[in-house]
């Protein structure tokens, strides 16, 4: 299984992404061991069965529209996950309604993604350059 | 690095300091340069700052990368009766809980909510600080005579300008003088502040640019640079900012002071000794008044005893531990109402600078999340003859977008997946997937800001900290807080509220600031420009002050101009407990600087 390429297209990020994705092996890892360990390996299959058939150009939200509640949840705890480094608390394989996210771990939150998408980088990392807040925003998709 | 030995009390020194934080630090670096037998003792623990405790915490409140962690996985909060050192958290100050002893460490009984924390631990508090150094304003040392109201300090801006310039060097603030020359702030001919000032964010000059023109009052409503202990060029092998965006808990570059480097600064002298892990408990009065030694309590072996005896005390723990320890001191040969307390002042005018945050959306990307917490404010309204009348403050422009307020950029994340609105940027509750969320997250996130108006509070009696009975993990009782917020604040509020519904409207900027508040830190600052009733969340700045006031006489006050005690003339109480009243400068780089003097002081009175 091609969690990076799932994980993008349920984000919608170009092929410009993928360098961001191939850096980020570990919280891959430790995100397909977790839905894993929480049993969900059948409901991410029928996710990735999904893609494939639908291809990387479909539209991720009309998709996970027609999706039963515990494999849309999975979609959602990828994103939360590669977005947020977090993991979205799951009840008897639903989202629960008064749902919290732990945060999957210190690399994990290095490597979230939200941040990139404007240019900014997760809040206790150094950012690149001599005062970069100074420059115009960079958003980035 | 620092001594958990508990057989300290073998050794005989010439000065204690109770509390290893920005004062104590600077007051034991300056004594043991001198020569002069020093031991700082500390109740918390000598932990390093823990850069994957704070990524990887869950709830990224100021105290999680110190030890020992305050609450369980989902928040819970560890009952403060078990904890030997306990400290007030953000989380025990929430709506539930503030008036539970069980979850809250203070114990609170209104009728509002003191809404400011602290840590325990060796470099106190300033371990996670912004590092913000402004001046306090000529006006704020005579508040009675220039505005009828309050007291006047026992010394001038005048008085205090040379040790502002001398911990403005300590602290490696960035700054420029010209720049800071306003409302009567005066700087010595030809001096420059240790650093330039740090680069103003691309926020701070959108802001700057849209306000241009905008006046209240018939004041010019002026952005300027904000001085702050955070480095803009490295120097000496220490780093410059790189604009992490967490000077609070941590900066991951050592870029901001920290009390640690003067710890280590002093510690080098040979003369000063640092001792963690052992909580002050009593201070034992002998003949004349004079204190003799200090009763230490180890906090993690079951509360071993020592006692410590030396020549001065100087106790510096922080504005309400200083006021517990005095308190604790009662009785048994010592006053009934606690040491320092002849003026029966000790404990009274608690202060804070409760802050009014204000959020919106900008009508275009200003660069959010990037940046040191804040570059510039708006600092014109810290002065003026309004403050005969009403509260002064000062308006901090936040970098980091609704982090603050809300909890972003997780909030809006999980809303827009999940299809709720907690943040209020959903309102059509929609659940985004593919391109449609990210370009949707980086338009929301990018545009973010918010606005921090800090008031100045008054000081009153009746705001008061004493001991509870309730006790801590060690059967030491825990701060009782009495809190208010007087008329005169309250209208400084208004006033704020009114001004951040103008700003918004000059920015283009879509307000999202709650303004129907039912937490029970909330203020009503009357009706919008809709004419519904405005309720508005204060917030606590962590600047913590006056419980032991200084002034002009034993009879009004705790300590005299040096922080020296009315009551016993070798006893010391310093921080910003000291100060009479609390202007709108956040308070280390005054407190800083009443150190130096002090320990000045102290050391010319030593070779005498």
């Amino acid at each position: 299984m091609n969690l990076q390429r799932l994980s993008a297209w349920l984000l919608g990020l170009p092929d410009s992404w993928s360098i961001m994705f191939a850096q980020r092996g570990e919280l891959a890892d430790a995100l397909l061991k977790h839905l894993i360990a929480e049993g969900h390996h059948a409901d991410l299959q029928d996710l990735q069965d999904r893609f494939e058939t639908v291809g990387q150009t479909a539209d991720a939200a009309a998709v996970l529209a027609t999706l039963d509640d515990s494999t849309r949840s999975i979609a959602r705890t990828i994103m939360v996950a590669w977005l947020l480094g977090r993991y979205l608390a799951f009840e008897t394989g639903q989202l629960s309604e008064s749902v919290h996210a732990s945060v999957m771990g210190p690399e994990a939150y290095r490597q979230s993604l939200v941040w990139h998408l404007i240019g900014a980088t997760p809040m206790g990392v150094p950012q690149d350059g001599t005062d970069p807040w100074a420059a115009p925003p960079r958003v980035v998709v | 690095m620092t001594k958990p030995d508990p057989s300290i009390g073998d050794e005989h020194y010439e000065v204690v300091i109770i509390g290893s934080g920005l004062s104590g630090a600077l007051i034991a670096a300056r004594l043991g340069e001198v020569g002069i037998h020093t031991l700082v003792v500390e109740a918390g623990k000598d932990a390093a700052d823990n850069l994957d405790a704070f990524h990887g915490a869950s709830i990224k409140i100021p105290s999680a990368p110190f030890p020992p962690r305050a609450h369980g996985l989902g928040g819970d909060l560890r009952d403060p009766s078990y904890e030997p050192v306990g400290r007030p958290v953000v989380l025990s100050l929430g709506e539930e809980s503030w008036r539970d002893p069980s979850q809250s460490y203070y114990v609170q009984s209104g009728p509002l909510p003191f809404a400011s924390s602290y840590e325990r631990l060796v470099g106190g508090t300033t371990r996670s600080w912004m590092g913000i150094s402004l001046r306090m304003l000529p006006s704020d040392f005579r508040m009675r005579e220039r505005f009828g109201r309050f007291a006047d300090w026992p010394i001038d801006y005048q008085a205090i300008s040379p040790w502002y310039e001398a911990a403005e060097g300590a602290l490696s603030v960035s700054g420029e003088a010209a720049e800071q020359s306003y409302a009567g702030i005066e700087f010595a001919p030809g001096y420059a502040y240790p650093q330039p000032p740090l680069a103003p964010s691309w926020l701070d000059g959108e802001v700057r640019r849209r306000l241009s023109g905008l006046q209240l009052d018939g004041i010019d409503v002026a952005v300027r640079t904000t001085p702050s202990a955070r480095r803009s060029r490295t120097a000496k092998g220490a780093p410059a900012c790189e604009g992490s965006s967490s000077c609070i808990p941590l900066c991951p570059t050592g870029a901001r002071f920290s009390p640690l480097t003067i710890l280590a600064a002093a510690q080098k002298t040979g003369k000063v000794t640092v001792a963690s892990g052992w909580v002050a408990s009593r201070l034992h009065m002998g003949d004349g008044g004079v204190i003799e030694k200090v009763t230490l309590m180890r906090s993690d072996a079951g509360g071993v005893k020592r006692q410590v005896r030396a020549k001065q005390f100087i106790v510096a723990a922080n504005a309400i531990e200083s006021v517990r320890l005095l308190m604790m001191s009662r009785g048994q040969g010592n006053p009934d109402d606690g040491l320092a307390n002849g003026s029966g002042q000790l404990g009274r005018n608690l202060m804070d600078h409760p802050m009014l945050v204000s959020w919106g959306l900008m009508p275009e990307p200003v660069g959010a999340y990037r940046g040191p917490l804040a570059t510039s404010g708006i600092e014109v309204f810290r002065d003026g003859a309004f403050r005969q009348t009403r509260s002064a403050f000062r308006v901090e422009i936040g970098n980091t977008g609704w982090n603050f307020p809300i909890g972003d950029p997780d909030t809006t994340t999980l809303d827009l997946i999940r299809g709720t609105n907690t943040s209020g940027l959903n309102p059509s509750h929609e659940a985004l997937a593919g391109s449609a969320l990210t370009l949707r997250l980086a338009n929301l996130l990018s545009r973010q800001f918010h606005l921090s108006f800090e008031l100045e509070q008054s000081p009153q009696e009746t705001n008061r900290v004493t001991l509870s009975d309730q006790c801590d993990g060690l059967g030491l009782p825990r701060p009782a807080i009495v809190y208010d917020l007087c008329a005169y604040t309250r209208a400084g509020f208004v006033h704020a509220a009114d001004l951040s519904a103008r700003i918004h409207a000059r920015l283009g900027s879509i307000d999202y600031t709650n303004t129907n508040s039912t937490h029970p830190a909330s203020v009503d600052v009357g009706p919008g420009v809709d004419g519904r009733p405005r309720r508005i969340r204060y917030f606590g700045a962590g600047h913590i002050g006056g419980t032991f006031r200084m002034g002009e006489s034993a009879r009004h006050s705790v300590v005299d101009e040096w922080q020296r005690s009315w009551d016993h003339r070798n006893l010391f109480i310093v921080g910003s407990g000291s100060f009479p009243t609390f202007g709108t400068a956040n308070p280390s780089l005054t407190i800083a600087a009443l150190c130096l003097r002090t320990v000045d002081r102290v050391i010319n009175e030593w070779r005498a």
